[in-house]
This record gives structure tokens, C-alpha cells and sequence, in this order.
């Protein structure tokens, strides 16, 4: 303990010192005075001073008891600047907070997450850590180096209680943590995929082995090549544009073979791709993962297939004129002779001439009706979405004056909105509800259509209350050409079941039947739901 | 008394200039119907080559699509092609009801297109209106 604390000590001996101090100066300045230095030694002298010191020493002792401070065993240490080089030795994010809520301490990882200049960033508020209602925040968003949103989680810990107390605050940055390079580049190897990593040049940074494979080069052989080396000199500036395009969003996408995507092997020969691109961060930067996959065989194949579509169009137009015309005249000649002749022949020549006409004519009428069924593969249109109930309603418009002849009752729940071929689909329900129609018994005939949802799928249902069809000829009711009655009883050919089937499997439904000889048949078909029709 | 109309036929199939014929001949029109069976033969007629070079220009020409040789397009194409044949009113009278056909016959200046009827009696009926249409009732230069 200093003795500058103790007054009782300093006090006394001050009082001794000036004391003794005025007595030897009155001894040798004041000769009025009569002293002489023998005086020094009398009691009343030296003895004056010393009851004093006592008397000051006693006094104080007593004060020093009752107002002074209890005397701290050390200074307090601060909290703000002792903690300094132990967060500036963390590895993550982490400040200390003054009672102002100010930035004491901020380490480098703090400082880089906060965009805080570098050195001390001592005086930087950071008010946002707390709510409006003064409950620290756990979680919020700041603005990084970059310019963009960071969010972070927050961690406050007072430091020293009591209020506008100064606290440590750890921070999380909770943005996804960008991969290792070398994990992405692990991943393209092994591969069993041609894969390809771009850096942003384009150039190519790894290449997998099937990806070498691909366009013809040896092991590492790619690692360097600029994107373009890949692209046919006659693609390149479209390839060009598209690889802009590509870096403006940076969004994941697939290029389809159906653009005519087309790169170019080491030997200069092309090859049809199909390409996937992923933009990927990783700690060495931006880089984009390219999945290919070689679709030349798929394109022969589709080529193939339609030049054979062609040739089966070319077909059935030569069908429908070069088959037709001796028909015709087979026909109409034989119709000639009858129109010119009737009378002057006997009634055996007439009938012949009947079987002949007749024969002709319904030759004719499988010819069309074959080209009918063929022209539902290669004249479908592309699906859109069709309002199934305006499609009933154009049918049975178009069906009017059979319906009137027949009298019949046709009924119809609320229809759906269904991809289809408007044209394919008002056939479909024209075909049902004519054969409805058509195969009825005596009584009113009644049809009545309706729709209920199956998943992605509608199930239509077709019912009337005609002759039924036996068990037996559930599956060949939609053959080709396929008749339950006897020719002459009801008229046509066997080809609209035929056609509704084919219609359904281009449109990737199916088709089938519940029916009771005698008390109806309900015909039940399945389209893919569509969305709401755009007007 | 004016000179019968003169029509051109240019029909590759036998049958059916027969019964287009009859069935004109049967009307109450004047006519002299000319039958070309081809195209080739169709066009040195109408430029008077060959042994054509007294040919008569005809007042109307019913044209069938597809024939040997140089084809109905062809031909069609040949008439609006020439300054003093474009006049000519051509009827196309195919068997074809194949929409391209239509849209490329009016597309190469045809005035006007008819599909052949299976039926006779509608065949008759189609060859009886163009009598009665384009050789009655229109004004034809």
C-alpha cells in the first residue's frame, strides 16, 4: 500500500516538519525575540510541534476511517479492450459491442462479412441488431462487399450486466457455403456422362473421360480448349449469342437437339448433342457444368421416321385418287348403262347392274374410310387445350337432324378442358354418340355424357340405353372394319370405333366398355386434364 | 346465228371425258368441245404449235390436275402465264379435294375449282352447273 493513502502518517509528520522548521527559523532570524539556539532543547520548543503532529496524526486516523474509499485491491481491467486480440484471434465472425452499441472490436472475418473498412472500426453503430422493441434480432440481412443481401444469424451475449452494458456478438453468415472446387471437379469425373466444367472464358477447365470419348480427344487433351473449339465454324457465331445470353442470367437450362444443336469431334466430324448447363459457385469461382449426351442416333431414327410418315401420307393420297378413280368408274359407268338401258333390259339385268353399282360404291367406301383412319396419325394437329364441352356442342349441332329424327334425349354433366385436336376430338364424340344413335331400340333413345377426375387424367363416360353389345365383342368393337349386324340392317363400314380408338392413342388415352344386351352400353375414354383455355 | 362455244377439255382419263361429254351434249348449250389428254399436247393447242396451228382459242378451258407429262399446275400455270391466254377462264375438275391443291390452283390464277362426286348423279350435276354457270350465265370475253 502507498503511503499516499495513509493521512494519518503524512499528516503528523507534515505538522512535526513545520513545527520544528518555524522554531529553528524564530532561533535565527528573530533576535528581538531574545532566543538563543540553547532554546532549541527546551521542552516548550520542540515539544509544541510534537503534541500537534499527535494531535493532527490522532484527528486524522479518525477521518481517514470514516470518508475515505475503500481502497480497490487493483484497477478494474476494461473489458472492451482485454478481449481485443482474442476476437481478433477467431476464426469466425465476432465483434465486441461498447454500452452505445458501437463497434469496439470487429475481427477480420467480422470486418469482411460487414463490409467494415479494415483497422479499427471502433465508433461503427450497428442498431440493426436490435428490433424496434430493443429484443436483439437472431437473424437479418446486411449488405456484403458486393452490394448484395448477406443474411446472417446473430448471437449477442452481454459482456457486463446492468443496462447499456457492453456485449459480445457472434455472427453466422448464412449463405450456402460454395463447394470445394476439387469436390466439383471429383463429381465430373466420375461421371459415366460426358461432362464438361467451363470456366467463364468459355474455356473448358475438366473434361471426364466419356466426355472426351465424345468428341474424339485423349486424356486431358481438352483441359484449356476455348468453348468454341467445339462448335462447328458454321454455329460459331450463333453459339456465340447464345453463350452471352447464357452469362447475362445464369440459369440453369437445356439446349434440345431439336434447336439443331450440333458440335464438332477433334476430327471434324459432328456430332448431334444434347446439352444441360448448371452455373456453379465453388471457392475457386464461378464455373459452369455442362451434361451432354450424343443424340445422332435418335436423330437417324427420328429422320427415319419421317421420311416413313411421308411415304404413309404419300400413300394414302395415292389411295385416295389413283385407288378411287376405277372405282369411280366401275361406278358410274355401271350407273350409266342402268340409267340409259332401264327397261330395254330384264329385271335380271337390272339387279346385276344393282350388285355391281352397290359393290363398287362400298368399295368406295372403305377406301375413304381407310384413308379416314390413316389421316388421324399423319393429319393430327398438335395438342392444345380444348374445351370438351364447346367441342359437345358443335357435335350435337352437327348431329341435330339425326337427333330430331331419332328423338333422342341427349344429356351432358359439365366437361372438362382436356389436351387434345379439336378437329380429332369432335370426331371422337361424333363417332360415340352416332353409334349411340344409330344402334338403338324402341324406346326414346337417351345418351348422356359426363367427366369425373382420375389424377392427372379425366374419365368421360358415353351412355345410352340401346342394344348393348355381348361381352364377347368388347375387345373387337374396335377393330377395323369389324361389324355386329348384319349388312343392310344398319349402315357403314365398321370404321368409327376403329377411328375413336386410334384418335385416344394418339392422344395417349385409352378406350373401354360396360354394356347389357338390351339395356344400354356405357363407352368410357380418358384425356389428360389442360388447363383453362386461353381466350 | 353465233358460233357454238368452244370449250377446251383437257381430261387424261377417258371415262371421265366421256361422261363429261355426254353429259354436256345432253344440255341445251351449243358447244364445240375440244378433249386434250395431256398436258403437253394442252398447251402446244393453246399456242398453236405443231399441228395446232389452226386451233381455235377456246371461250373456256376445264382442267384436270393431274395428267401426263407437263401437269395440271403446270399447265395453269403456262395459260395465266401467257398475255393472250390469261383471259381465258380456267375451271379445275379434279379428283383431288386435298386442301393444298385447292389453295395452290387459286394461288396460280384458277377461276374456280371442283372436286370431282364419286356419286354419278352428283357428277353429272357438277358438270350440268358448269354449263349452266360459265357457259350461260357468265359474260365470257
Amino acid at each position: 500500500m502507498p503511503i499516499s493513502r495513509r493521512p494519518w502518517v503524512w499528516g503528523p509528520a507534515f505538522a512535526l516538519l513545520t513545527g520544528w522548521t518555524s522554531a529553528w527559523w524564530a532561533v535565527a532570524n528573530l533576535p528581538a525575540a531574545k532566543l538563543e539556539p540553547g532554546h532549541l532543547g527546551r521542552p516548550e520548543v520542540w515539544g509544541v510541534p510534537l503534541a500537534w503532529a499527535v494531535v493532527i496524526g490522532i484527528l486524522g486516523w479518525l477521518l481517514q476511517g470514516r470518508t475515505a474509499p475503500p481502497a480497490p485491491s487493483a484497477p478494474p481491467p476494461d473489458p472492451l479492450t482485454s478481449l481485443g486480440p482474442l476476437v481478433e484471434a477467431l476464426p469466425t465472425p465476432v465483434l465486441v459491442l461498447n454500452a452505445e452499441r458501437r463497434i469496439a472490436v470487429a475481427n477480420p472475418p467480422a470486418r469482411a462479412l460487414l463490409d467494415l473498412p479494415d483497422g479499427p472500426s471502433l465508433g461503427h453503430p450497428v442498431a440493426e441488431f436490435w428490433s424496434a422493441d430493443g429484443t436483439p434480432k437472431g437473424r437479418l440481412e446486411v449488405t456484403g462487399r458486393d452490394g448484395s443481401k448477406v443474411p446472417i444469424e446473430v448471437t449477442l451475449t452481454p459482456l457486463t450486466s446492468g443496462p447499456g452494458a457492453s456485449s459480445v456478438v457472434m455472427l453466422r453468415d448464412l449463405r450456402e457455403r460454395p463447394p470445394s472446387a476439387a469436390i466439383l471437379e471429383g463429381l465430373v469425373r466420375s461421371s459415366p456422362h460426358p461432362a464438361i466444367l467451363c470456366d467463364p472464358g468459355p474455356s473448358i477447365t475438366l473434361a471426364n473421360p466419356p466426355a472426351e470419348r465424345l468428341f474424339g480427344y485423349g486424356p486431358t487433351e481438352m483441359e484449356g480448349l476455348e468453348l468454341a473449339a467445339l462448335v462447328p465454324q458454321t454455329h460459331r457465331s450463333a453459339h456465340q449469342g447464345h453463350v452471352q445470353s447464357y452469362f447475362q442470367d445464369r440459369q440453369a437450362r437445356t439446349m434440345r437437339a431439336g434447336r439443331g444443336l450440333v458440335g464438332v469431334r477433334k476430327d471434324g466430324t459432328e456430332v448431334h448433342l444434347e446439352i444441360g448447363l448448371t452455373p456453379l459457385d465453388s471457392d475457386r469461382g464461378h464455373f459452369t457444368l455442362a451434361t451432354l449426351a450424343d443424340v445422332s442416333e435418335q436423330r437417324r431414327t427420328e429422320a427415319e421416321l419421317r421420311r416413313s410418315n411421308a411415304e404413309l401420307e404419300q400413300f394414302a393420297y395415292v389411295a385416295s385418287h389413283d385407288l378411287q378413280e376405277p372405282l369411280r368408274m366401275v361406278a358410274s359407268f355401271t350407273e350409266l348403262l342402268g340409267q340409259r338401258y332401264r327397261g330395254q333390259l330384264d329385271e335380271k339385268a337390272d339387279r346385276y347392274i344393282h350388285y355391281a353399282v352397290d359393290g363398287a360404291k362400298r368399295m368406295q367406301q372403305l377406301v375413304a374410310d381407310l384413308l379416314a383412319y390413316s389421316r388421324v396419325g399423319s393429319q393430327g394437329k398438335a395438342l392444345t387445350p380444348v374445351d370438351s364441352a364447346a367441342v359437345l356442342a358443335r357435335v350435337l349441332e352437327i348431329l341435330g337432324p339425326r337427333v330430331r329424327v331419332a328423338g333422342a334425349n341427349i344429356t351432358a354433366d359439365p366437361l372438362p378442358v382436356v389436351w387434345a385436336d379439336e378437329v380429332q376430338l369432335q370426331q371422337l364424340f361424333q363417332n360415340l354418340i352416332g353409334n349411340a344413335l344409330k344402334f338403338r331400340r324402341d324406346v326414346t333413345p337417351t345418351v348422356h355424357l359426363s367427366a369425373r377426375p382420375d389424377g392427372p387424367r379425366w374419365v368421360f363416360s358415353c351412355a345410352d340405353n340401346g342394344l348393348g353389345i355381348d361381352i364377347q365383342y368388347h375387345e373387337r368393337v374396335f377393330q377395323m372394319f369389324q361389324r355386329l349386324h348384319e349388312r343392310g340392317k344398319y349402315e357403314g363400314s365398321g370404321i368409327g370405333l376403329a377411328i375413336v380408338k386410334r384418335i385416344l392413342e394418339r392422344h395417349e388415352g385409352r378406350i373401354w366398355l360396360e354394356s347389357q344386351l338390351g339395356v344400354g352400353t356405357t363407352f368410357y375414354f380418358t384425356l389428360t386434364a389442360a388447363p383453362e383455355v386461353r381466350p | 346465228m353465233t358460233a357454238p362455244i368452244s370449250v377446251l377439255l383437257i381430261e387424261d382419263n377417258p371415262g371421265d371425258a366421256e361422261l363429261i361429254r355426254d353429259t354436256l351434249q345432253s344440255g341445251r348449250v351449243l358447244l364445240d368441245l375440244t378433249v386434250i389428254h395431256d398436258g403437253t399436247e394442252a398447251l402446244a393447242y393453246l399456242l398453236r404449235q405443231g399441228p395446232h396451228q389452226k386451233a381455235r382459242q377456246p371461250d373456256l378451258i376445264m382442267l384436270d390436275l393431274n395428267l401426263p407429262k407437263v401437269d395440271g399446275r403446270a399447265v395453269l400455270a403456262a395459260i395465266k402465264n401467257e398475255a393472250h391466254l390469261r383471259t381465258i377462264p380456267v375451271v379445275v375438275l379434279t379428283s383431288s379435294d386435298a386442301e393444298r391443291d385447292i389453295v395452290q390452283s387459286y394461288a396460280l390464277g384458277a377461276n374456280c375449282f371442283l372436286s370431282k362426286p364419286v356419286e354419278l348423279e352428283a357428277f353429272q350435276q357438277v358438270v350440268r352447273s358448269i354449263e349452266g354457270f360459265w357457259l350461260t350465265v357468265v359474260k365470257l370475253p
